[in-house]
């Protein structure tokens, strides 16, 4: 079975671990972080990459529902298989589960390493905003922006040495005014979309020349 | 002439967000009798751009929000006669995002709209659970409910909040309009939601309209 992998750029090296491990060799299309900020566009470009893989058997969608950005994706000549997961968090703390446990986890502001390598990630938006803006107005709009999180959360999915990214977490964390934690994450998501027979209640999986459905709740792992 | 050229300024204005410029021309050309929904066209159309900006790279979410700043000027330094001359109420109207949801940049915006337009405004705040919504609604008897939320998860909170809404049989006297960055046009259909959008003049004049008091 023809395989192509198509994946988002922040859960890079979690995605290169979970291969890794799962021994799996199939041919990747990264997307830019950025293009969560235009769900637009992130889903103009993930229909087109479907669209054009007209020789794959099954195309695995290494992200998650993304603000929803795959709804709504016609699936083409592949079969589709996309992680029940509401966003990238729930995905690298390996379940909605793992995710609820979290106290407070509703005003918690979760980052990897990956989304600090982001290229409009939340620090880089900091800095532009108070170069462009000034400190007391960069600082209005991050309080407007930010006003209800109480936390800056670095999820260590287990893949490297995250010694430098928690000095810098902790800075970006006194500049936003939010309290620093550090998280245990996993890649047993994603290494499970690699698994010979997955698992219906983790994955959706959406046959040829179908549409991605709009998921409720219950659907979402 | 002049006032052609004052409103492709405001325009341009808007875009780059320009707030002394922005508060200048709104000032000149309601002295001029230009209608308020003209002006607000037109800072829509400033903000539109600011969203091309915004998705060709060269703007960012901080501008996004200067772009809400100086519309929330506009309407409380330069209109503030909408809020205390001459209007009755329009009633009440709810408002909230939805559970688990903490985003509540475009509540905010549109409830400062409807408080313009002198409606009554009972804002319930953020992670505001469908039992909430029902208990809400059933105190107050609003004619609109406004729910938005951000997150993936909120579709379904949407939902589920609306089909709670209508077992409680609140919809025979109110209206549902949805907004906020995970709603479309489909979650409004799959929800049977009577009006989804995310430009806060469409959505206030969907319900001025839904009152029978739109006075423009």
């Amino acid at each position: 079975m023809k395989t192509l992998i198509l994946a988002c750029k922040t859960l890079e090296r979690e995605l290169q671990v979970a291969m890794e491990r799962q021994n799996c060799h199939d041919a990747i299309v990264w997307f830019e972080s950025g293009l969560h900020n235009t769900p637009k566009k992130f889903k103009e470009a993930l229909q087109m990459m479907i669209d054009q893989a007209t020789d794959y058997d099954r195309i695995l969608m290494a992200m998650s529902f993304c603000g929803n950005v795959v709804c709504g994706l016609r699936s083409g000549n592949a079969t589709l298989v996309i992680p029940r997961a509401e966003d990238c968090i729930s995905l690298v703390l390996g379940s909605a589960e793992n995710r609820s446990s979290i106290p407070d986890a509703g005003h918690t502001y979760f980052m990897t390493e990956g989304w600090l390598q982001g290229e409009r990630n939340i620090w880089v938006e900091y800095q532009y905003a108070i170069k462009k803006y000034g400190q007391k107005t960069g600082e209005e709009i991050f309080q407007m922006m930010l006003g209800n999180y109480q936390a800056l959360a670095l999820i260590d999915s287990q893949v490297g040495d995250l010694t430098e990214t928690e000095i810098e977490m902790e800075k970006i964390a006194k500049h936003l005014h939010l309290t620093y934690r550090k998280l245990n994450g996993t890649t047993s998501f994603l290494e499970a979309l690699f698994e010979p027979i997955l698992d219906p209640a983790r994955f959706l999986v959406v046959a040829p020349h179908d549409v991605v459905a709009l998921p409720s709740l219950s659907q979402l792992y | 002439m002049k006032i052609e050229m004052m409103k492709q300024e405001l325009v341009i204005a808007m875009e780059q967000l320009d707030e002394e410029r922005v508060l200048a021309l709104v000032t000149g050309l309601r002295r001029i009798d230009c209608d308020k929904n003209e002006i607000f066209d037109l800072l829509n159309l400033g903000a539109e751009r600011v969203g091309d900006l915004f998705e060709q790279g060269e703007y960012y979410i901080a501008d996004f929000m200067v772009s809400g700043k100086i519309y929330a000027k506009v309407l409380s330094q330069l209109l503030p006669e909408e809020n205390d001359y001459g209007k009755q109420s329009l009633g009440p109207v709810l408002m909230g995002v939805v559970r688990h949801d903490i985003h509540d940049i475009g509540k905010e915006m549109i409830k400062n709209l409807f408080k313009a337009e002198g409606f009554r405004v009972i804002d319930l705040g953020v992670d505001v659970s469908a039992t909430q919504f029902v208990a809400a609604a059933q105190r107050y008897h609003p004619a609109i409910i406004a729910i938005s939320g951000l997150l993936t998860a909120s579709t379904a909170e949407i939902q589920q909040t609306i089909a709670a809404l209508e077992a409680a049989g609140i919809r025979s006297y109110a209206s549902i309009v949805i907004g906020g960055a995970c709603t479309d046009a489909s979650l409004a259909a799959e929800t049977n939601a009577d009006f989804w959008n995310n430009n806060p003049i469409e959505t206030l004049n969907y319900c001025l309209a839904k009152v029978g008091q739109d006075e423009n």
